[in-house]
Protein backbone atom coordinates (compact mmCIF):
# COMPACT_ATOMS: atom_id res chain seq x y z
CA UNK A 1 0.00 0.00 0.00
CA UNK A 2 2.46 2.55 -1.10
CA UNK A 3 0.04 5.01 -2.56
CA UNK A 4 -2.93 6.83 -1.18
CA UNK A 5 -4.92 5.61 -4.16
CA UNK A 6 -4.51 2.02 -3.03
CA UNK A 7 -5.73 2.96 0.42
CA UNK A 8 -8.68 4.85 -1.02
CA UNK A 9 -9.59 1.73 -3.00
CA UNK A 10 -9.56 -0.32 0.18
CA UNK A 11 -11.77 2.24 1.92
CA UNK A 12 -14.21 2.02 -0.99
CA UNK A 13 -14.22 -1.78 -0.97
CA UNK A 14 -14.72 -1.79 2.78
CA UNK A 15 -17.55 0.71 2.86
CA UNK A 16 -19.40 -0.88 -0.04
CA UNK A 17 -19.48 -4.23 1.68
CA UNK A 18 -22.08 -5.18 4.20
CA UNK A 19 -20.11 -7.81 6.07
CA UNK A 20 -22.55 -10.09 7.80
CA UNK A 21 -25.22 -7.44 7.99
CA UNK A 22 -28.21 -9.74 8.29
CA UNK A 23 -30.46 -7.00 7.01
CA UNK A 24 -32.55 -6.90 10.17
CA UNK A 25 -34.72 -3.84 9.89
CA UNK A 26 -34.26 -0.95 12.30
CA UNK A 27 -37.66 -1.56 13.89
CA UNK A 28 -36.72 -5.13 14.81
CA UNK A 29 -33.43 -4.01 16.37
CA UNK A 30 -35.26 -1.34 18.34
CA UNK A 31 -37.80 -3.84 19.62
CA UNK A 32 -35.08 -6.27 20.68
CA UNK A 33 -33.13 -3.53 22.41
CA UNK A 34 -36.24 -2.26 24.20
CA UNK A 35 -37.06 -5.80 25.37
CA UNK A 36 -33.52 -6.37 26.63
CA UNK A 37 -33.50 -3.01 28.39
CA UNK A 38 -36.79 -3.89 30.10
CA UNK A 39 -35.38 -7.24 31.19
CA UNK A 40 -32.36 -5.53 32.79
CA UNK A 41 -34.58 -3.05 34.64
CA UNK A 42 -36.84 -5.89 35.78
CA UNK A 43 -33.86 -7.82 37.16
CA UNK A 44 -32.82 -4.79 39.19
CA UNK A 45 -36.39 -4.25 40.35
CA UNK A 46 -36.76 -7.95 41.24
CA UNK A 47 -33.93 -7.75 43.79
CA UNK A 48 -35.66 -4.97 45.69
CA UNK A 49 -39.10 -6.54 45.19
CA UNK A 50 -37.92 -9.77 46.82
CA UNK A 51 -36.48 -7.72 49.70
CA UNK A 52 -39.76 -5.84 50.07
CA UNK A 53 -41.75 -9.09 49.91
CA UNK A 54 -39.70 -10.70 52.69
CA UNK A 55 -40.00 -7.57 54.83
CA UNK A 56 -43.78 -7.49 54.39
CA UNK A 57 -44.05 -11.21 55.11
CA UNK A 58 -42.02 -10.86 58.32
CA UNK A 59 -44.04 -7.80 59.36
CA UNK A 60 -47.26 -9.78 58.82
CA UNK A 61 -45.93 -12.71 60.87
CA UNK A 62 -44.86 -10.42 63.69
CA UNK A 63 -48.23 -8.71 63.69
CA UNK A 64 -50.17 -11.96 63.83
CA UNK A 65 -47.85 -13.93 66.13
CA UNK A 66 -46.34 -12.10 69.08
CA UNK A 67 -44.24 -15.01 70.37
CA UNK A 68 -40.56 -14.59 71.17
CA UNK A 69 -39.59 -17.30 68.68
CA UNK A 70 -41.35 -15.45 65.86
CA UNK A 71 -39.61 -12.28 66.90
CA UNK A 72 -36.16 -13.93 66.82
CA UNK A 73 -36.90 -15.63 63.52
CA UNK A 74 -38.30 -12.41 62.01
CA UNK A 75 -35.34 -10.40 63.20
CA UNK A 76 -32.94 -12.91 61.61
CA UNK A 77 -34.85 -12.87 58.33
CA UNK A 78 -34.77 -9.08 58.20
CA UNK A 79 -31.10 -9.01 59.09
CA UNK A 80 -30.20 -11.44 56.31
CA UNK A 81 -32.34 -9.57 53.78
CA UNK A 82 -30.85 -6.21 54.76
CA UNK A 83 -27.38 -7.67 54.55
CA UNK A 84 -28.03 -9.01 51.04
CA UNK A 85 -29.50 -5.72 49.80
CA UNK A 86 -26.64 -3.75 51.32
CA UNK A 87 -24.15 -6.05 49.63
CA UNK A 88 -25.74 -5.80 46.18
CA UNK A 89 -25.87 -2.03 46.49
CA UNK A 90 -22.22 -1.75 47.64
CA UNK A 91 -21.08 -4.24 45.05
CA UNK A 92 -22.43 -2.07 42.24
CA UNK A 93 -20.57 1.05 43.32
CA UNK A 94 -17.92 2.21 40.90
CA UNK A 95 -18.96 -0.31 38.29
CA UNK A 96 -20.82 2.01 35.95
CA UNK A 97 -18.33 4.52 34.63
CA UNK A 98 -14.70 3.91 33.66
CA UNK A 99 -11.94 5.97 35.27
CA UNK A 100 -11.03 7.49 31.91
CA UNK A 101 -12.33 7.53 28.37
CA UNK A 102 -9.89 5.01 27.00
CA UNK A 103 -10.04 1.41 25.89
CA UNK A 104 -7.80 0.29 28.73
CA UNK A 105 -10.10 2.01 31.24
CA UNK A 106 -13.06 0.15 29.76
CA UNK A 107 -11.17 -3.10 30.05
CA UNK A 108 -10.37 -2.29 33.66
CA UNK A 109 -14.05 -1.65 34.22
CA UNK A 110 -14.89 -5.02 32.67
CA UNK A 111 -12.29 -6.68 34.89
CA UNK A 112 -13.78 -4.87 37.88
CA UNK A 113 -17.17 -6.30 37.00
CA UNK A 114 -15.69 -9.78 36.96
CA UNK A 115 -14.32 -9.13 40.43
CA UNK A 116 -17.80 -8.03 41.46
CA UNK A 117 -19.23 -11.32 40.20
CA UNK A 118 -16.56 -13.17 42.14
CA UNK A 119 -17.49 -11.23 45.27
CA UNK A 120 -21.15 -12.13 44.71
CA UNK A 121 -20.26 -15.81 44.71
CA UNK A 122 -18.34 -15.47 47.96
CA UNK A 123 -21.17 -13.50 49.50
CA UNK A 124 -23.74 -16.14 48.51
CA UNK A 125 -21.73 -18.78 50.38
CA UNK A 126 -21.22 -16.47 53.35
CA UNK A 127 -24.95 -15.80 53.57
CA UNK A 128 -25.74 -19.48 53.33
CA UNK A 129 -23.17 -20.23 56.04
CA UNK A 130 -24.68 -17.61 58.34
CA UNK A 131 -28.15 -19.01 57.78
CA UNK A 132 -26.97 -22.52 58.58
CA UNK A 133 -25.24 -21.18 61.71
CA UNK A 134 -28.47 -19.49 62.69
CA UNK A 135 -30.38 -22.74 62.25
CA UNK A 136 -27.78 -24.68 64.22
CA UNK A 137 -28.08 -22.18 67.05
CA UNK A 138 -31.82 -22.01 66.73
CA UNK A 139 -32.48 -25.69 67.43
CA UNK A 140 -30.84 -25.90 70.88
CA UNK A 141 -32.42 -22.56 71.73
CA UNK A 142 -35.89 -23.87 70.96
CA UNK A 143 -35.14 -26.97 73.00
CA UNK A 144 -34.49 -24.87 76.11
CA UNK A 145 -36.92 -22.05 75.56
CA UNK A 146 -39.93 -23.81 74.07
CA UNK A 147 -39.72 -27.54 74.87
CA UNK A 148 -43.32 -27.98 73.77
CA UNK A 149 -42.51 -26.61 70.31
CA UNK A 150 -39.43 -28.74 69.78
CA UNK A 151 -41.16 -31.89 68.51
CA UNK A 152 -42.87 -30.30 65.53
CA UNK A 153 -39.57 -28.69 64.69
CA UNK A 154 -37.74 -32.01 64.85
CA UNK A 155 -40.41 -33.59 62.67
CA UNK A 156 -39.67 -31.00 60.05
CA UNK A 157 -35.92 -31.61 60.21
CA UNK A 158 -35.69 -34.07 57.26
CA UNK A 159 -37.54 -31.64 55.00
CA UNK A 160 -35.33 -28.81 56.18
CA UNK A 161 -32.16 -30.81 55.59
CA UNK A 162 -33.45 -31.82 52.18
CA UNK A 163 -34.01 -28.20 51.23
CA UNK A 164 -30.63 -27.25 52.57
CA UNK A 165 -28.93 -29.99 50.53
CA UNK A 166 -30.79 -28.81 47.45
CA UNK A 167 -29.72 -25.20 48.01
CA UNK A 168 -26.10 -26.24 48.59
CA UNK A 169 -26.05 -28.36 45.44
CA UNK A 170 -27.61 -25.60 43.34
CA UNK A 171 -25.18 -23.05 44.74
CA UNK A 172 -22.24 -25.37 44.17
CA UNK A 173 -23.30 -25.92 40.55
CA UNK A 174 -23.78 -22.21 39.98
CA UNK A 175 -20.42 -21.47 41.60
CA UNK A 176 -18.59 -23.99 39.42
CA UNK A 177 -20.09 -22.65 36.19
CA UNK A 178 -19.69 -19.01 37.17
CA UNK A 179 -16.09 -19.47 38.33
CA UNK A 180 -15.02 -21.14 35.12
CA UNK A 181 -16.72 -18.39 33.06
CA UNK A 182 -15.13 -15.67 35.18
CA UNK A 183 -11.71 -17.28 34.82
CA UNK A 184 -12.09 -17.56 31.03
CA UNK A 185 -13.31 -13.98 30.68
CA UNK A 186 -10.57 -12.67 32.95
CA UNK A 187 -7.89 -14.49 30.97
CA UNK A 188 -9.24 -13.06 27.71
CA UNK A 189 -9.59 -9.51 28.99
CA UNK A 190 -6.18 -9.59 30.66
CA UNK A 191 -4.59 -10.82 27.45
CA UNK A 192 -6.28 -8.06 25.43
CA UNK A 193 -5.26 -5.46 28.00
CA UNK A 194 -1.65 -6.63 27.93
CA UNK A 195 -1.70 -6.51 24.14
CA UNK A 196 -3.00 -2.95 24.18
CA UNK A 197 -0.61 -1.70 26.85
CA UNK A 198 2.39 -3.36 25.22
CA UNK A 199 1.74 -1.56 21.96
CA UNK A 200 1.13 1.84 23.57
CA UNK B 1 -14.17 14.85 24.73
CA UNK B 2 -17.59 13.28 24.51
CA UNK B 3 -18.87 10.96 27.18
CA UNK B 4 -20.10 7.58 26.16
CA UNK B 5 -19.36 6.14 29.54
CA UNK B 6 -22.87 6.27 30.86
CA UNK B 7 -23.71 3.17 28.92
CA UNK B 8 -25.21 1.39 31.87
CA UNK B 9 -27.38 4.13 33.20
CA UNK B 10 -31.06 3.80 32.70
CA UNK B 11 -32.41 5.75 29.79
CA UNK B 12 -34.81 8.49 30.68
CA UNK B 13 -37.68 8.43 28.28
CA UNK B 14 -38.14 11.73 26.53
CA UNK B 15 -39.80 12.67 23.30
CA UNK B 16 -37.74 12.02 20.23
CA UNK B 17 -35.32 9.59 21.86
CA UNK B 18 -36.83 6.59 20.16
CA UNK B 19 -36.90 8.35 16.79
CA UNK B 20 -33.28 9.41 17.21
CA UNK B 21 -32.27 5.90 18.11
CA UNK B 22 -34.05 4.59 15.03
CA UNK B 23 -32.16 7.08 12.88
CA UNK B 24 -28.85 5.99 14.41
CA UNK B 25 -29.64 2.36 13.64
CA UNK B 26 -30.61 3.19 10.07
CA UNK B 27 -27.47 5.22 9.55
CA UNK B 28 -24.85 3.13 11.34
CA UNK B 29 -26.19 -0.42 10.98
CA UNK B 30 -23.78 -1.40 8.16
CA UNK B 31 -20.82 0.11 10.02
CA UNK B 32 -21.71 -1.69 13.23
CA UNK B 33 -22.14 -4.95 11.32
CA UNK B 34 -18.70 -4.51 9.75
CA UNK B 35 -17.17 -3.63 13.10
CA UNK B 36 -18.72 -6.70 14.73
CA UNK B 37 -17.51 -8.89 11.86
CA UNK B 38 -14.00 -7.59 12.45
CA UNK B 39 -14.02 -8.67 16.08
CA UNK B 40 -16.15 -11.81 16.01
CA UNK B 41 -15.99 -14.45 13.29
CA UNK B 42 -18.56 -16.72 14.89
CA UNK B 43 -22.08 -15.82 13.78
CA UNK B 44 -23.74 -16.19 17.20
CA UNK B 45 -21.06 -14.10 18.89
CA UNK B 46 -21.34 -11.50 16.18
CA UNK B 47 -25.10 -11.20 16.61
CA UNK B 48 -24.59 -11.02 20.35
CA UNK B 49 -22.11 -8.22 19.95
CA UNK B 50 -24.30 -6.21 17.57
CA UNK B 51 -27.20 -6.51 20.01
CA UNK B 52 -24.92 -5.54 22.88
CA UNK B 53 -23.70 -2.46 21.03
CA UNK B 54 -27.17 -1.20 20.19
CA UNK B 55 -28.33 -1.77 23.73
CA UNK B 56 -25.37 0.26 25.01
CA UNK B 57 -26.09 3.05 22.51
CA UNK B 58 -29.73 3.11 23.57
CA UNK B 59 -28.81 3.38 27.23
CA UNK B 60 -26.20 6.06 26.64
CA UNK B 61 -28.28 8.15 24.28
CA UNK B 62 -30.08 10.24 26.93
CA UNK B 63 -26.68 11.31 28.27
CA UNK B 64 -25.34 12.34 24.88
CA UNK B 65 -25.02 16.12 24.87
CA UNK B 66 -23.42 16.57 21.49
CA UNK B 67 -19.92 17.27 22.86
CA UNK B 68 -18.62 15.19 19.97
CA UNK B 69 -20.08 14.04 16.69
CA UNK B 70 -22.78 11.42 16.69
CA UNK B 71 -20.45 9.17 14.75
CA UNK B 72 -17.73 9.42 17.41
CA UNK B 73 -20.33 8.69 20.06
CA UNK B 74 -21.61 5.56 18.31
CA UNK B 75 -18.17 4.28 17.35
CA UNK B 76 -16.75 4.81 20.81
CA UNK B 77 -19.50 2.74 22.37
CA UNK B 78 -19.26 0.12 19.63
CA UNK B 79 -15.51 -0.12 19.93
CA UNK B 80 -15.48 -0.44 23.72
CA UNK B 81 -18.24 -3.00 23.63
CA UNK B 82 -16.40 -5.00 20.98
CA UNK B 83 -13.22 -5.07 23.06
CA UNK B 84 -14.92 -6.11 26.28
CA UNK B 85 -17.20 -8.53 24.45
CA UNK B 86 -14.24 -10.74 23.62
CA UNK B 87 -14.34 -12.23 27.09
CA UNK B 88 -17.91 -13.37 26.70
CA UNK B 89 -17.69 -15.07 23.36
CA UNK B 90 -19.33 -18.48 23.11
CA UNK B 91 -16.46 -20.01 21.19
CA UNK B 92 -12.73 -19.45 21.54
CA UNK B 93 -11.19 -16.71 19.44
CA UNK B 94 -10.83 -17.71 15.82
CA UNK B 95 -7.55 -19.11 14.68
CA UNK B 96 -5.92 -17.39 11.75
CA UNK B 97 -7.46 -19.83 9.29
CA UNK B 98 -10.87 -19.60 10.88
CA UNK B 99 -10.59 -15.85 10.72
CA UNK B 100 -10.79 -16.15 6.96
CA UNK B 101 -14.42 -17.15 7.46
CA UNK B 102 -14.43 -19.17 4.27
CA UNK B 103 -17.79 -19.11 2.52
CA UNK B 104 -17.65 -22.55 0.89
CA UNK B 105 -17.17 -25.24 3.51
CA UNK B 106 -16.46 -27.90 0.87
CA UNK B 107 -13.40 -26.17 -0.44
CA UNK B 108 -10.06 -26.60 1.28
CA UNK B 109 -8.65 -23.56 3.04
CA UNK B 110 -6.07 -23.11 0.35
CA UNK B 111 -8.63 -23.25 -2.45
CA UNK B 112 -11.02 -21.03 -0.57
CA UNK B 113 -8.47 -18.33 0.03
CA UNK B 114 -8.24 -17.98 -3.72
CA UNK B 115 -11.98 -17.83 -3.98
CA UNK B 116 -12.29 -15.04 -1.47
CA UNK B 117 -13.53 -11.83 -2.90
CA UNK B 118 -11.58 -8.67 -2.43
CA UNK B 119 -13.71 -7.58 0.50
CA UNK B 120 -13.41 -10.95 2.22
CA UNK B 121 -9.66 -10.83 1.82
CA UNK B 122 -9.67 -7.38 3.33
CA UNK B 123 -11.82 -8.51 6.26
CA UNK B 124 -9.60 -11.54 6.83
CA UNK B 125 -6.50 -9.37 6.77
CA UNK B 126 -7.99 -6.78 9.14
CA UNK B 127 -8.94 -9.56 11.56
CA UNK B 128 -5.38 -10.77 11.61
CA UNK B 129 -3.99 -7.41 12.68
CA UNK B 130 -3.05 -6.96 16.31
CA UNK B 131 -5.78 -5.28 18.33
CA UNK B 132 -4.09 -1.88 18.50
CA UNK B 133 -3.62 -1.77 14.77
CA UNK B 134 -6.94 -3.34 13.95
CA UNK B 135 -8.96 -0.71 15.76
CA UNK B 136 -7.15 2.14 14.00
CA UNK B 137 -7.43 0.52 10.57
CA UNK B 138 -11.08 -0.33 11.10
CA UNK B 139 -11.99 3.23 12.02
CA UNK B 140 -9.96 4.62 9.13
CA UNK B 141 -11.71 2.27 6.71
CA UNK B 142 -14.99 3.51 8.11
CA UNK B 143 -13.95 6.99 7.05
CA UNK B 144 -13.14 8.58 10.41
CA UNK B 145 -10.42 11.25 10.37
CA UNK B 146 -7.47 10.83 12.74
CA UNK B 147 -8.82 13.44 15.15
CA UNK B 148 -12.05 11.48 15.53
CA UNK B 149 -10.22 8.16 15.83
CA UNK B 150 -8.18 9.66 18.65
CA UNK B 151 -11.43 10.64 20.38
CA UNK B 152 -12.96 7.21 19.93
CA UNK B 153 -9.91 5.37 21.25
CA UNK B 154 -8.89 7.87 23.91
CA UNK B 155 -5.38 8.28 22.52
CA UNK B 156 -3.49 11.16 20.93
CA UNK B 157 -3.61 11.96 17.24
CA UNK B 158 0.14 11.36 17.03
CA UNK B 159 -0.40 7.88 18.44
CA UNK B 160 -3.11 7.25 15.88
CA UNK B 161 -0.76 8.31 13.08
CA UNK B 162 2.03 6.02 14.30
CA UNK B 163 -0.27 3.03 14.68
CA UNK B 164 -1.89 3.63 11.32
CA UNK B 165 1.43 3.84 9.59
CA UNK B 166 2.58 0.51 11.02
CA UNK B 167 -0.81 -1.08 10.50
CA UNK B 168 -0.87 -0.13 6.83
CA UNK B 169 2.44 -1.86 6.26
CA UNK B 170 1.23 -4.97 8.03
CA UNK B 171 -2.10 -4.90 6.20
CA UNK B 172 -0.29 -4.68 2.91
CA UNK B 173 1.78 -7.72 3.81
CA UNK B 174 -1.29 -9.69 4.88
CA UNK B 175 -3.22 -8.78 1.75
CA UNK B 176 -0.24 -9.97 -0.26
CA UNK B 177 -0.37 -13.29 1.62
CA UNK B 178 -4.04 -13.77 0.78
CA UNK B 179 -3.67 -13.16 -2.93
Amino acid sequence: MNTNAEWTDLVTVWQQSAHHDDGTEAGAIRRRVAAQSRRMSLMLFAEYAIGAFITCFVAWKLATDKGLDTFVWGFAMLWFTGMALQFTSDNRKGQWVPAAESTVAYLDLALGRLQRRQRSLRFAWLLLGLQVLFLVAWYPATWFLWPQATWPLIERTPALLGWLALVIMALAGWTAVARSRIAAERADLTRIRAELVADE
Amino acid sequence: MCMAAQTLEHPVAHPGLDTRFGELIEHYRPSIARLAATYESNRADREDLVQDIWLAVWRALPGFRGDCSERTFVFRIAHNRAITHAGRRRQPAATLDEALDVSDPRASTEQSVHLLSERDRLLAAVRRLSLNWREVVLLTLEGLPQREIAQVLGITEANVAVRLNRARTELRRLLGEHR
